[in-house]
């Protein structure tokens, strides 16, 4: 009784020890914390860095948003905005730390210096602006409303309907839907937590219509053939997004750099091939 | 050579006053029993001679020392009493030779070699034989864990044996057990205050009675005295108790 | 079936999660334990002001949304303290915390459970509080805490996903990654669900196994 007692607590005290192993072997950070004095030092890009030190760029994004930001079998994140960075690094020759990190939590963890850039198919716009500040824009999309196929209503109709309609929570399309409610369309909004399972709402009909953007929309049809035969675009929602990548607003310095090479980038025939490469020309 | 004394104990409760200036002595090998109807203060009196329940005004000396002082070493001096509840409070995860054994070797400090031969010669002398040893409480009967109960207070050598009631939580046929384990040490010479109910036990084993009623102790003496009282509050007592089937007093 | 292949192919990814999220549920339950017990000792035993000062605590972190508590902890507290841990440690350490508040009311009611009399008798014998609290009073407390432990320890594992709002690539966190880059909703989530499933089981599995052994003969449970 005694000795089973004593196997229980030494079996937590060994299950604290693996979790503090684990935690320190496994620490995302690792590569950061090696320079732990430049961690958390907000406003270090201001200006050029000393000649000939290496520049160390922590990049945040969610791997949530393809063929912006998606996960490889192997860990690593691919997608435009990641060859966007990569290309950008490789120019100046800059060291990138790769840090996933919850959209939730994205811009605080911007504002306090867990990551210094994010890139990660974030929207241009006002309430973010005050907070953090973006690069020039590097692409532009417009919302859309897709039904089903065999749907032959007009926009007006579907949004009028009383009917479901799918969009991911948090995202610009659930900010269209709940500008549309107030304007006193009738229909029923439906919060999901990706787009992917926004679409499969539609498909399987929980949801008669999805309000998507073009940026993923485009992609993801050209991916799944099968699933584009059944869909029908029904009309676009306002004017054209933007892109951009965001930086502190203090970080002047870093900012300038990322723009001379977006700008570059942007201008180069290379831009229309990675277009291409994510399905995005 | 007196081993226990108290002196003008006094307890109260919010605002019921259980025990209103009880004095006692107990000299070496002597066995008294205390008596009185239900809500006399008796278990109180008890629980306060080794501070379990703490008294409001009074002083009590074990072995000579003040165990009442601030200054006192109330775990030290706690030792060298032994108490039985009414209660059957064995402890719970412990076999019956391991409730005899835990105060010998963390309390006494003793090794467990020593410790288990202590315990197993305690045992018999309250005839729990060696198949009941590694049973737990939960399997024992309730004059067995009784027994037991005694032998855990016995084996830490104890200058005094206080008994609470300890065959009121039993069932009546399992009484005799307790009563004639309780009795053989007394003979043997081991000192007891007994607090019970059972008239026909007090007589036969006690060497004086002390009555008690309303906290306070208002008569006593040997059995053969207390058969003659002449004070008409504890004659009335006794007649009630002796009026009473098996004399037991609920 | 090409949707299939490429989720096979993330299986190692998604497996690598389980030592994430073991890691968060072991060292939040661990450190969860070492808070607790003595917590749950002190609100026993200790005197009134004490208690209502570990009381501020337990509601505290019973009281916050777990969301809510990282944040702070991460970007406020403990930076003010002078201390920049990762989040990985901050998570495992706000686990522990908030695990310490809960697991101190478990062990506060089994504690209680453990009848009076039992304390008196140690106290006859001449045990000191410290003895009677480690030797009568735990071994029965720890063993009546186990089934309320074990379902502690579920919660936790269900817990440890939020702890992606700091970037910990526990499982649910890499399973979502991999929902969006295979297009695929449903499957990968169901395989976070089996692996869930595994460890809870083979978690409360554990200690339905450390209850059974440490079962006192002859006790009635719930009775005693």
């Amino acid at each position: 009784m005694g000795k089973i007692l004593a196997f229980l607590l030494l079996g937590i005290i060994v299950g604290l020890a693996a979790g503090y192993l684990v935690a320190n072997t496994l620490a995302p950070t690792k590569e950061v914390s090696t320079q732990e004095n430049c961690l958390y030092q907000l406003g270090k890009f201001s200006s050029a860095p000393k000649e000939g030190s290496q520049v160390v760029i922590v990049y945040g994004f969610d791997a949530n948003y393809p063929p912006f930001t998606k996960i490889e079998p192997n860990g690593t994140p691919v997608g435009l905005d990641v060859d966007i960075i990569n290309l950008i690094a490789k120019k100046y020759g800059w060291k990138i730390v790769y840090k996933p990190w919850d959209w939730s939590t994205i811009v605080t963890a911007l504002e306090r210096g867990d990551i210094d850039i994010i890139a990660s198919g974030m929207t241009i716009n006002s309430a973010r602006s005050q907070k953090i500040w973006f690069s020039i824009p590097y692409y532009s999309y417009v919302h859309q409303v897709v039904v089903r196929k065999n749907d032959t209503r007009t926009l007006d109709q579907i949004l009028n309907s009383g009917e479901y309609i799918a969009v991911q929570s948090g995202s610009t399309a659930d900010e269209w839907a709940d500008r549309l409610l107030k304007a006193g369309y009738k229909f029923e909004k439906l919060g999901l937590d990706s787009y992917v399972s926004a679409m499969e709402a539609l498909l399987d009909g929980r949801a008669s219509a999805l309000i998507t953007d073009s940026a993923f929309l485009g992609p993801y049809l050209k991916k799944n053939p099968d699933i584009e035969s059944k869909l029908r675009v029904v009309g676009n929602l306002g004017a054209p997004y933007s892109y951009g990548i965001a930086t502190r607003p203090q970080d002047k310095w870093l900012r300038d750099k990322i723009n001379e090479a977006l700008e570059e980038l942007m201008n180069s025939p290379y831009w229309n091939e990675l277009l291409k490469k994510w399905g995005l020309g | 050579m007196i081993v226990l004394r108290a002196e003008d104990v006094w307890k109260r409760y919010d605002d019921t006053i259980v025990l209103r200036g009880v004095s006692l002595n107990l000299k070496k090998g002597e066995t008294k029993v205390i008596m009185g109807p239900s809500g006399a203060g008796k278990t109180t009196f008890l629980k306060c001679l080794n501070l379990l329940v703490k008294p409001d005004k009074g002083r009590i000396w074990i072995d000579g020392e003040e165990i009442t002082s601030p200054k006192a070493d109330i775990t030290r001096l706690r030792q060298k009493i032994g108490f039985v509840f009414q209660e059957l409070n064995l402890f719970h995860h412990l076999t019956a030779i391991g409730n005899v054994m835990i105060g010998l070797t963390k309390v006494k400090g003793m090794s467990k070699s020593d410790a288990l031969k202590k315990a197993k010669e305690t045992l018999k002398r309250v005839h729990i034989e060696e198949e009941l040893w590694r049973k737990y409480p939960a399997q024992l009967s309730g004059g067995q864990k009784q027994r037991v109960a005694i032998a855990r207070a016995l084996a830490m050598d104890p200058i005094v044996m206080l008994y609470d009631e300890p065959t009121s939580a039993l069932d009546p046929g399992l009484s005799s057990e307790v009563l004639l384990v309780i009795k053989e040490l007394s003979e043997r010479g081991i000192t007891s205050l007994i607090v019970t109910h059972e008239l026909g036990f007090a007589y036969e084993v006690a060497d004086e009675i002390v009555v008690m009623n309303r906290g306070r102790i208002i008569g006593g003496g040997s059995p053969e005295e207390l058969r003659n009282a002449k004070n008409d509050e504890v004659r009335n007592l006794l007649n009630k108790w002796n009026g009473l089937k098996d004399g037991v007093l609920v | 079936m090409t949707y299939i292949y490429s989720l096979f192919q993330y299986i190692p990814f998604i497996a690598e999660g389980v030592l994430w999220t073991a890691s968060l549920v072991l060292g939040g339950l661990g450190i969860g334990f070492i808070i607790g017990l003595p917590l749950a000792i002190a609100q026993s035993f200790g005197g009134k002001k004490l208690g209502k000062v570990l009381n501020a605590y337990v509601w505290f972190f019973r009281g916050t949304p777990l969301l809510v508590l990282l944040s702070l902890f991460y970007w406020a507290i403990f930076p003010s303290f002078g201390f920049k841990l990762d989040p990985l440690k901050t998570s495992i350490l706000v686990l522990g915390m908030r695990s310490g508040a809960y697991q101190s009311q478990i062990f506060k009611d089994s504690i209680k459970s453990v009848d009076y009399g039992q304390i008196l008798a140690a106290k006859a014998i001449g045990m000191t509080q410290r003895k009677l609290i480690l030797y009568i009073v735990l071994p029965q407390a720890l063993r009546i805490s186990i089934p309320a432990w074990s379902n502690e320890y579920a919660v936790i594992l269900k817990d440890s996903a939020i702890c992606f709002a700091l970037g910990v690539m526990e499982i649910l966190t890499r399973v979502r990654y991999v929902s969006t880059a295979t297009g695929l909703a449903l499957i990968p989530y169901l395989f976070a669900g089996i692996l869930f499933f595994v460890l809870t089981f083979s978690g409360t599995g554990i200690m339905d196994f450390i209850h059974k052994r440490t079962r006192i003969p002859g006790m009635v449970e719930g009775l005693r």
